[in-house]
């Protein structure tokens, strides 16, 4: 994305609504997106990114321009996602996840989350979407994560190691695990 | 370069998440082009990325935007009106410094009874006025100006500090001739009760010490030592040398940094760069280990003093450390951050691994300690990766950084405790240095040889000719004083382990830091500015300490390093 998100941020710190309503026009569809693709419920996927902008918008006196806008965004939009998680109980330690080095080594696929515990997908999806969110349900938590912000969200490797708290080898080698996983996963679903 | 097929996978992920190094991709789509299997799979797996980046048609609902609207609107209608730059930053200005004596207050007595001194001859003087009585002006409080490095804490809580008075950079104009000094104000220091009185004559008893002495080598014609000094004492010491490795001049090293801790068990970084104080508590708790004070749990009946001020030392990084992300908190940017960071991690490791081996420590409050140290050793993984990574490519002092974070972590590796490191760690290590040379690269050097000595005790393999190292040995052993004390006791590190250039060497080496010590208060003040984060006496004297005992240090290491496997 480009560098002038933070722009705008900065002249939102300064009074401008203007330049906010801008941020939100190109993020929030792709905040729904994130929340969607944890809950798969769109009506409140949207609560959720609402919620994080209202967040944002109350947050925006603190902003400093240390690190991408998009960073910024996603560490509120994961820390809310952990809330709200942790209110229904459906994703019981989502910041610390596993330890750097517990996954090397260990198959992915045999670290599979809990669909029960998962809510309900209310909305109809385009086939598509839902063979994606499924599979992307079949991943474990830890590639979920990397998955979220490394490759849809494309924030760098090295923001995606400061956002989680594991290092940059660790998010790499989460990453190659989970487009292979993936790659198998939706291969499967395709051929159904 | 050869990739083999994983790989080269892997390698054209990272291309296509753009995250790859350019030669190596172009290596990589290379061999992909070339090798049938991996034609298929590649393509299949950038398909794949291809559709997880697929821009999702997620309308959203009318209603979601006007929500939001709504609730934005809400905020602005109940938010006060808005203040221009100028005005934000004079309040924020103010709100820092309320916030700043806050914490003062609350974590200094020094500043309680600065305050107190201040307020009571003011609060005396509106009480005279509010008698009617004729008024008078308000007497200035006894404040106690102490010297640098005896200022109280001037730590904001974000690590940041304000530069203290100066002291250690004070040089009296002896060809001037002196006005008459009126007597100092005392009223102030008469209203307080007695025990703030005694208190106050203790720091300035503790001031006057550090002034006479500076004043009695100031008569004795000894300047202090400085690059343009030094060398025309011709190297030589102001007082006679005493003997290496002077167990005296470490004693009266280490109480003086005990007699200077703060009450919240850190040390000042002093005239050093501000803000650094969890770096030089770190480097004075390294001290304290050094010598074999590891706190009340290990306590060996030699000096309880000390072991108190090793335990206060340890409490104050452990409350310093960031539960969730493992960091310790101290250094004013990213650069200071990671050196207090690097120096914290070494000093709690070395402290746990010795009070381990020595039986002072077990059960859950090790595991428990462990637990807290693995995590600051992930975060100081994290940190280099990100300067492995250009994150912060060209930073400042990297290689002073480079130095302590990869002898941290090489520590860790050699502590015979599992502290769970990744599986990288050498290799982590070595390019840390390899990559980070170029900034310092003596110190690099030395560290670099101080780690091969670690892992090669029995000095078997002989090190490939290094023109850094060469200098860096050239430089401390010419003149040991004029040296940065870090890269003093680095070289000293490497060179301990081998014998026979190590008892050569230490005789020059110790006969000429002695000359630094101060001889009644036993601090050490090179007088050196470092390259990198400033020095301050506490660190000077710490390091000074680990110069002096590295080889009791290395045998005490090694010992507990056996004992732990």
């Amino acid at each position: 994305m480009p560098d002038d998100d933070r722009e705008l941020m900065l002249r939102a710190r300064s009074g401008s609504r203007e330049a906010f309503d801008a941020l939100v026009d190109r993020w929030q569809v792709r905040l729904v997106g994130f929340f969607f693709r944890q809950c798969g419920d769109r009506e409140f996927a949207e609560d959720c990114s609402q919620e994080v902008l209202v967040r944002l918008y109350g947050a925006r006196d603190r902003y400093t321009p240390y690190a991408r806008f998009s960073t910024f965004l996603f560490t509120i939009a994961r820390n809310h996602w952990i809330d709200v998680a942790r209110a229904r109980r459906v994703r019981p330690d989502l910041r610390t996840g596993r330890g750097a080095e517990d996954d090397e080594g260990e198959d992915p696929l045999s670290r599979l989350p809990s669909q029960e515990l998962l809510p309900p997908a209310r909305a109809v999806l385009s086939d598509d979407v839902a063979r994606l969110r499924a599979a992307l349900l079949k991943l474990p938590e830890t590639l979920r994560d990397v998955v979220e912000l490394g490759v849809i969200q494309a924030l760098p490797y090295a923001e995606v190691s400061a956002l989680l708290s594991i290092p940059v080898g660790t998010v790499k080698s989460r990453v190659h695990a989970a487009v292979r996983a993936l790659r198998m996963l939706l291969s499967e679903g395709d051929e159904r | 370069m050869r990739l083999d097929c994983a790989a080269v996978r892997d390698l054209l992920i990272d291309d296509a998440l753009g995250q790859a190094q350019l030669e190596l991709a172009a290596d990589a789509r290379a061999h992909a082009e070339s090798c049938a299997a991996c034609r298929g799979e590649v393509a299949a797996l950038l398909a794949t990325i291809a559709r997880l980046r697929e821009p999702a048609s997620f309308a959203l609902s009318p209603a979601a935007r006007s929500r939001l609207a709504a609730s934005l609107d809400a905020i602005d209608a109940c938010a006060p009106p808005r203040r221009s730059g100028a005005v934000v930053r004079l309040l924020d200005g103010a709100r820092f410094r309320v916030v700043l004596l806050g914490h003062q207050l609350r974590t200094s007595r020094k500043w309680r009874l600065r305050v107190a001194a201040a307020l009571l001859p003011l609060l005396f003087g509106i009480g005279l006025l509010l008698r009617g009585r004729a008024a008078r002006p308000a007497a200035r409080g006894a404040v106690v100006d102490l010297p640098r490095d005896l200022s109280p804490d001037t730590r904001s809580a974000g690590g940041e500090a304000s530069p203290p008075p100066s002291l250690v950079g004070w040089q009296p104009k002896l060809d001037e001739p002196k006005e008459p000094v009126p007597p100092a104000p005392t009223q102030g220091f008469d209203e307080l009760d007695l025990r703030s009185r005694q208190r106050v004559t203790e720091e300035l008893v503790k001031v006057n010490q550090i002034e006479e002495d500076a004043l009695a080598r100031l008569r004795a014609g000894e300047k202090r030592p400085t690059p343009q000094t030094a060398p025309e004492r011709g190297g030589a010491p102001a007082e006679a040398p005493r003997a290496a490795n002077d167990r005296s001049a470490v004693e009266r090293a280490l109480d003086w940094l005990a007699r200077n801790q703060r009450p919240d068990g850190s040390w000042t970084s002093g005239s050093g760069e501000p803000g650094l104080d969890t770096g030089v508590t770190a480097l004075a708790l390294l001290a304290l280990v050094a010598d074999g004070h590891l706190g009340s749990r290990v306590a060996d009946g030699r000096d309880a003093a000390l072991d108190a001020a090793a335990d206060r030392a340890i409490a104050c990084l452990i409350e310093r450390q960031d539960r969730r992300d493992g960091r310790f908190r101290g250094g004013s940017d990213e650069a200071a951050q990671l050196f207090c960071h690097s120096v914290s991690c070494l000093a709690l490791l070395e402290a746990h691994v010795r009070a381990r081996a020595a039986g002072g420590l077990a059960g859950e409050p090790a595991a428990r300690e462990q637990e807290r140290i693995e995590r600051a050793l992930t975060r100081l993984e994290i940190d280099l990766d990100v300067l492995l990574g250009g994150g912060t490519s060209g930073a400042r002092c990297a290689g002073q950084n480079a130095a302590w974070a990869a002898l941290a972590l090489a520590t860790a590796r050699h502590a015979g405790v599992d502290f769970h490191l990744k599986a990288g760690t050498e290799r982590r290590v070595d390019r840390v240095l390899e990559k980070l040379r170029g900034d310092q690269p003596e110190l690099v050097s030395a560290t670099a040889r101080t780690i091969q000595a670690m892992a090669d005790r029995s000095g078997r393999t002989t090190p490939p000719p290094d023109p850094a190292w060469s200098a860096a040995v050239e430089r401390v052993l010419g003149h040991p004083e004029l040296a940065e004390p870090s890269l003093r006791f680095l070289v000293a590190s490497a060179l301990c382990a081998r014998s026979a250039e190590w008892e050569r060497f230490e005789a020059t080496l110790a006969s000429r830091l002695l000359a630094l010590q101060s001889p009644q208060a036993g601090y050490f003040d090179s007088g050196r500015v470092w390259e990198c984060f400033g020095g301050g006496v506490a660190a000077d004297t710490a390091l000074a300490v680990l110069t002096l005992t590295v080889r009791r240090r290395q045998e005490a290491w090694e010992q507990a390093r056996l004992r732990a496997k």
